[in-house]
């Protein structure tokens, strides 16, 4: 264990971060005898990360931009709170506590990076959207950090800084001998320039803002006579994201392994890579499996990524925990450098805040690189709030039940518990699940077996997605971008059958009075009675007989009997003529529904009828953009009376880190601006409704 | 001990009932030869009867539906509006599908309106649902006739109405048959301002044209939603969104040589904002039948008709007949001059197929007793043979015995007539007739008659014919009514014209003969409302249950408001109006 010498007096850290890392650092901290300040927005009051901690502040509004990255106010709980040495933060990386496993870095929005900045490292993951500030702003931050008298528990604000530039960061790896994509990282930005690049590079090729990172503002070109729209428009974005307009491209390469050594620097120069982590399975380039050991490495190829891992590091002075990240393309088995980030992760057995609390102490690294262990093999698999089937759009929303697995030996790293709220101003994610067995396929079946017991009920989440993966031959062979995974799979006819007859059963619940008026429910004497419901794009057709259902799916002509009964609000037993089904059915958020059915849950989105649904957007709807998520409005770009053409986007929003255009759905004359810049709009919110078709 | 706690367990019995279950014995043998063809003539007769329904239901076809949804965004139809208004799980108890069936030189299915009853917002209602498709909603009158009847069915039972209004008011070539007599257009109103008066409310909504007479519909109700010309606000747009005036632009223009055009003479904007006309505007059909809903929600506790209006002391467990309804097919002889036991029909209606039945020895010609039909206790009054004196004397003897019980009394139809010849006529049979027959007419409790066979003569009255009023009366496919039997009123009629047997007169009676016999069918009289509309045997039942469960509702919201309408209705309300109040002045 190693001795935590926090300077002198104090031993408090002020984490300015929240979730799942904020709980992590207090844990640790706690087993160190470290108090522990934790801040939070109004809308984190009654997180958990508030109630773990020694004492906890209020820093503003639920808006990340004024509260978890509102510099001063941090500055100002910092010295208020007496954290007198260092107040600051954290640390990002998971750990193992006694199990080993991989823990991830990162997991919020914009609070991550303060965190991140504070603490230790390095910013800029491909994973997390909000890190695209990062770069800009942590170096800042660490050296009033540091000007201020307190400690940052993170890099050195030089090391920041001079990896903040994707370009500059290549160069100094290339000096290192770092290999890197090939690319092109030049000052010179002109068009005519950057064209002939791109035909050195090669196609296909990726334009990536400098400055940005997590997706934003990137571009895949495939086809060189796209190249110059395609740089115009990532360039604009670029600006209006990270106020920089200078772009880097590289090859794009279609199919990649994404592995990262977890690497650890002290303040004397020492460095040692804690092993690699595979993190190939990823979406909206955010990772949402890792495992480590990174399976079908050579052991001296292993090496030989740890040595440059460290070479990379040390180039740039790094001290703390830092993640050297490598694209590997999986036919020739080259690698290059593409990017520090600072993870979380280990099969070693190291518990990495602590280390990082250490080394920010000033202490020597405990251990050299032959010491470090790599034992077993490790899965962590990261839920996040969101539709898997609606190209993963985050999600939001009341848990209104969680259960955590109760067999499957696991980790789970949250700052969720049941009855919170996934905000939409933050990071989607709910939680990590982490296991650790002794080789890698024990350690799959316990990630599948954990998976399958794992039950989220409130915003949609990716466990379904997950499990499929998790469950695909192809994975268990290794990591791979599993692209046919991505698709969504059409929705079983049974499960559509059984929503429908879950929500005519309850509407039966729901007469009240008793007597042959509820008994009689639906029938139509001398007419069939039918119901139809509308789940996102399909339609399920329940027809009333004299004994039982008829069910019919999208018209197909293709009739399936059943009875169905509710055992109790969310139990429904229904028998096919061919199987019984018995499924636990939960409604949330109006109008979803959450089947969990032979191990496997389905999330449905019911379309109510025009009379049932809301009368504005009953009368709206063929005419009106609504908001897809709960997200905040943060342009309007028509006002009522302009012509707008089909597609045109009239509104802009953000949720979760990510930027929504809003696009009209047909040529036609704006009629309403319901909102304005800055709003907080609710799913389904009437933004802009177009008058109506003049020609009907 | 444990082995006695288990064995009290095992002994332990519900709380008996007064008295014991005891389900009717049956004779019916379903695999018999007779019951399979008795299967198939009902079955070919139902089968009969959904065809023509389902055409009934297609109101003026799937072309004209589709060019007149053409003509407007989000229209509904009647059916697709009447739907959206029920309670989504509400069954809906629809009354003379097949009215005007092959009366009118062209179709008229269900003669341009659909009226029925059903939840809204939980509580139950009469919805009168003018088709456009069928004749542009013009009123006929059989058109008339259906809409009074099921504001007759609202006002007897206390229904709030809702009226889904899209019609050009009277067919005007039909003029003299539906403007000026007693029941003819005039009533319509008449019968709103007596509901509201009443404390029954009126909602109408108004889809479509609502224009002269027709304007009244709207003009006289508690509360009117329009819904708006869904173009945008241009002259002469969409003609077809609601709109409500005395004259249409031609009129007004032959009348005072004003040009106006029809939205700004009567759209919604302008009588939700200028006159007053109707108080909430709708921008869609959809839109303006859940403000519809919302205004029944918003009827209040002193309306009729309340979700919980009927009190349970605790949900009743109602037993399902031993005897399946779905037997009945196989029951009534295809042949129907051949007798059988209604006991077998009984059997398949009342809970548990029990019947306590009353003088089972006296008068076996009729059938009296009680039984419960979805948990309403009712006096059951059901023929087994022509009406002798005795017969008579016992059925009047239960009806009696059951108004003062304040117990419903359900009719079950099969009856060629009372008795006749000289040894009936010197026992007194007109004299016990009348009395059975004033008994039936003066009963001070809801009745239902359900036609299982023959109607006929003086027997139709003694057994609670149309003009008895009875709360509903419901045919079977196979029934028949008529003043006596085809074959013996073409005999009577040889008989007293006093022609000689010769092959023109043979042939001129065989002709009124085979009239005679086609205006006695369920057809010819559903189609002339007569009836509530034609039932499957085996809804029997449930029908009943349905509109027992009405009458108990109006019963104790009678009670609890003090009110007069209703059953008791008839005989209270004076020469010169009734009891209730003015009802609600449009302002």
């Amino acid at each position: 264990m190693v001795q935590v010498l926090l300077s002198s007096e104090g031993s408090k850290i002020l984490i300015a971060n929240r979730g799942e890392i904020a709980c992590r650092i207090i844990r640790t901290a706690r087993r160190l005898g470290v108090s522990t300040v934790a801040v939070y927005s109004e809308a984190d009051k009654d997180c958990i990360h508030v109630k773990m901690a020694d004492e906890a502040y209020c820093i503003g509004p639920a808006a990340s931009s004024e509260s978890y990255l509102n510099v001063d106010k941090i500055m100002s709980v910092a010295k208020s709170s007496g954290a007198e040495v260092g107040g600051v933060p954290s640390s990002v990386l998971g750990t193992l506590d006694t199990a080993r496993s991989a823990a991830p870095g990162t997991s919020i929005s914009l609070l991550d990076i303060i965190k991140r900045q504070s603490y230790f490292f390095w910013p800029i993951a491909n994973n997390d959207m909000s890190k695209l500030r990062l770069p800009l702003r942590i170096p800042s931050f660490a050296q009033r950090i540091a000007d201020e008298g307190l400690v940052f528990i993170g890099p050195p604000a030089e090391a920041i800084r001079s990896m903040g530039s994707k370009r500059e960061s290549k160069e100094i790896m290339l000096k290192a001998g770092v290999p890197c994509v090939p690319g092109y990282h030049g000052a010179a930005q002109d068009l005519d320039t950057l064209t002939s690049a791109a035909s050195s590079v090669g196609l296909p090729l990726l334009i990536k803002p400098t400055h940005g990172g997590g997706g934003k503002g990137m571009r895949i070109v495939r086809d060189l006579s796209e190249f110059q729209e395609e740089v115009l428009s990532a360039k604009r974005e670029a600006i209006k994201s990270f106020g920089n307009d200078e772009v880097l491209l590289e090859r794009w390469l279609e199919r990649p392994r994404h592995v990262e050594v977890q690497v650890f620097a002290d303040g004397f120069g020492e460095c040692v890579a804690l092993w690699e982590r595979d993190c190939s399975v990823q979406r909206r380039h955010q990772k949402i499996i890792e495992e480590a050991p990174a399976p079908g490495l050579s052991m001296e190829l292993k090496k030989d990524l740890a040595e440059k891992a460290v070479a990379a590091a040390k180039a740039v002075n790094y001290v703390g925990a830092g993640t050297v990240e490598f694209i590997m393309d999986a036919t020739t088995g080259e690698y290059f450098f593409m990017e520090i980030h600072p993870v979380t992760e280990m099969v070693t057995g190291v518990d990495l805040v602590e280390w990082q609390l250490s080394i920010a102490a000033g202490n020597h690294l405990p251990m050299i690189q032959a010491e470090v262990p790599c034992i077993g093999h490790a899965f962590e698999a990261r839920i996040y709030a969101e539709r898997p089937e609606a190209n993963f759009l985050p999600d939001a929303g009341k848990l209104l039940h969680t259960r955590a697995p109760t067999s499957a030996p696991h980790r789970l790293e949250t700052g969720f518990q049941e009855g919170d709220d996934v905000s939409s101003y933050y990071d989607p994610m709910i939680a990590k699940l982490i296991v650790h067995g002794k080789d890698r396929a024990e350690a799959l079946a316990l990630l599948r077996s954990a998976l399958a017991e794992y039950q989220v009920v409130g915003p949609s989440t990716n466990i379904e997605f997950l499990k499929a993966v998790a469950a695909h031959p192809d994975f268990a062979a290794g990591p791979q971008h599993h692209d046919e995974l991505f698709k969504a799979e059409p929705m079983p006819p049974r499960i559509l059958g059984q929503a429908a007859l879950f929500l005519m059963l309850h509407e039966q619940d729901a007469v009240t009075g008793g007597g042959p008026w509820s008994a009689l429910a639906h029938r139509r004497f001398g007419d069939v009675a039918q119901r139809t419901y509308k789940f996102d794009d399909r339609e399920v057709t329940v027809r009333i007989l004299p004994s039982g259902y008829e069910v019919e799916v999208d018209g197909s002509g293709t009739v399936d009997r059943a009875s169905a009964s509710l055992q109790d609000r969310t139990e429904l037993v229904t028998q096919w003529s061919d199987t019984r089904l018995a499924s636990t059915i939960i409604p949330s958020g109006g109008h979803k529904l959450h089947i969990f059915d032979s191990g496997r849950q389905y999330v449905l989105h019911h379309t109510p009828s025009e009379v049932e649904a809301d009368s504005a957007a009953t009368t709206q709807t063929a005419n009106a953009m609504t908001s897809p998520m709960p997200a905040t409005v943060i342009e309007v770009r028509v006002k009522p009376g302009d012509k707008v053409e089909a597609n045109q986007v009239v509104c802009v929003l953000e949720s979760m880190k990510m930027e929504i255009n809003i696009r009209a759905g047909r040529d036609g004359v704006v009629g309403a601006v319901n909102v304005e810049k800055g709003q907080v709009v609710e799913e389904g919110a009437v933004l802009v409704a177009l008058e109506s078709d003049e020609s009907a | 001990f444990p082995h006695v706690a288990l064995r009290r367990t095992l002994i332990a019995q519900p709380p008996h009932p007064l008295i014991p279950p005891r389900p009717l014995p049956t004779t019916l043998r379903p695999n018999s030869d007779e019951a399979r063809s008795n299967r198939e003539a009902m079955r070919a007769a139902v089968g009969e009867l959904d065809a023509l329904r389902a055409k009934a239901r297609e109101g003026g076809g799937a072309k004209v539906l589709e060019r007149w949804k053409s003509r407007g965004k989000g229209k509904l139809s009647a059916r697709e509006r009447v739907n959206a208004l029920l309670d989504p799980s509400s069954p809906f108890l629809e009354l003379s599908s097949l009215a005007a069936h092959e009366v009118y030189p062209d179709p008229l299915p269900g003669a341009g309106l659909i009226t029925g009853i059903g939840t809204v917002a939980g509580r139950k209602c009469m919805i009168v649902a003018n088709d456009p498709t069928v004749k542009g909603g013009a009123y006929h009158p059989l058109t008339v006739k259906k809409h009074l009847r099921a504001q007759e069915i609202a006002l007897e039972n206390r229904l709030p109405c809702v009226y889904l209004v899209e019609s050009g008011g009277a067919a005007l070539p039909y003029q003299s048959e539906v403007f000026p007599d007693h029941d003819h257009f005039g009533r319509i109103f008449y019968n709103m301002a007596r509901m509201s008066g009443l404390g029954i409310p009126q909602i109408s909504v108004v889809h479509g044209i609502s224009v002269a007479g027709g304007a009244y519909m709207p003009a006289m109700s508690d509360v009117v939603i329009i819904v708006k010309a869904s173009g945008s606000f241009r002259i002469g747009l969409d003609p077809n969104q609601g709109r409500i005036f005395l004259a249409g632009p031609p009129l007004v223009k032959a009348a005072t040589g004003e040009i106006v055009d029809e939205e700004t003479l009567g759209g919604g904007e302008m009588h939700t904002s200028v006159s007053g006309v109707a108080d909430n505007l709708a921008t869609s059909d959809a839109h303006a039948i859940r403000l519809a809903r919302e205004a029944v929600q918003d009827l209040g506790d002193a309306s009729p008709s309340r979700p919980d209006s009927v009190q349970r002391e605790k949900p009743k467990e109602i037993k399902a007949p031993v005897h399946p309804s779905s037997e009945l097919e196989s029951v009534v002889p295809a042949d129907p001059r051949q007798s059988y036991d209604i006991r077998e029909v009984i059997a398949r209606v009342t809970d548990g197929s029990e019947f306590r039945e009353f003088k089972q020895e006296y008068g076996k010609t009729v059938i009296t007793g009680f039984a419960e039909i979805h948990g309403h206790t009712v006096g059951i009054v059901a023929n087994a043979g022509v009406l002798l004196s005795p017969s008579a004397l016992k059925a009047t003897h239960f009806i009696q015995l059951c108004s003062q019980r304040g117990i419903p009394l359900v009719f079950l139809v099969n009856i060629s007539g009372y008795m006749v010849g000289e040894k009936a006529e010197r026992g007194g049979i007109a004299k016990d007739g009348a009395k059975m027959v004033r008994a039936v007419a003066r009963a001070k409790v809801p009745k239902f008659t359900v036609i299982v066979g023959g109607s006929y003569g003086a027997g139709n009255y003694g057994m609670c014919g149309r003009a008895y009023s009875p709360r509903f009366l419901w045919m079977w496919p196979n029934a028949k009514i008529c003043v006596m039997g085809p074959d013996q009123l073409s005999s009577v009629m040889q008989t007293v014209s006093g022609k000689r047997d010769d092959a023109d007169a043979e042939s001129r009676f065989k002709d009124l003969r085979t009239r005679i016999e086609g205006e006695s069918t369920a057809l010819y009289s559903t189609a002339r409302l007569w009836d509530d509309g034609i039932i499957n045997p085996e809804d029997t039942r449930d029908v009943l249950g349905l509109g027992l469960e009405l009458a108990a509702e109006e019963r104790a919201s009678r009670q609890a408001t003090g009110s007069v309408a209703g059953s008791g209705s008839r005989g209270e309300i004076g020469a010169d109006g009734d009891a209730g109040g003015w009802g609600v002045f449009r302002m």
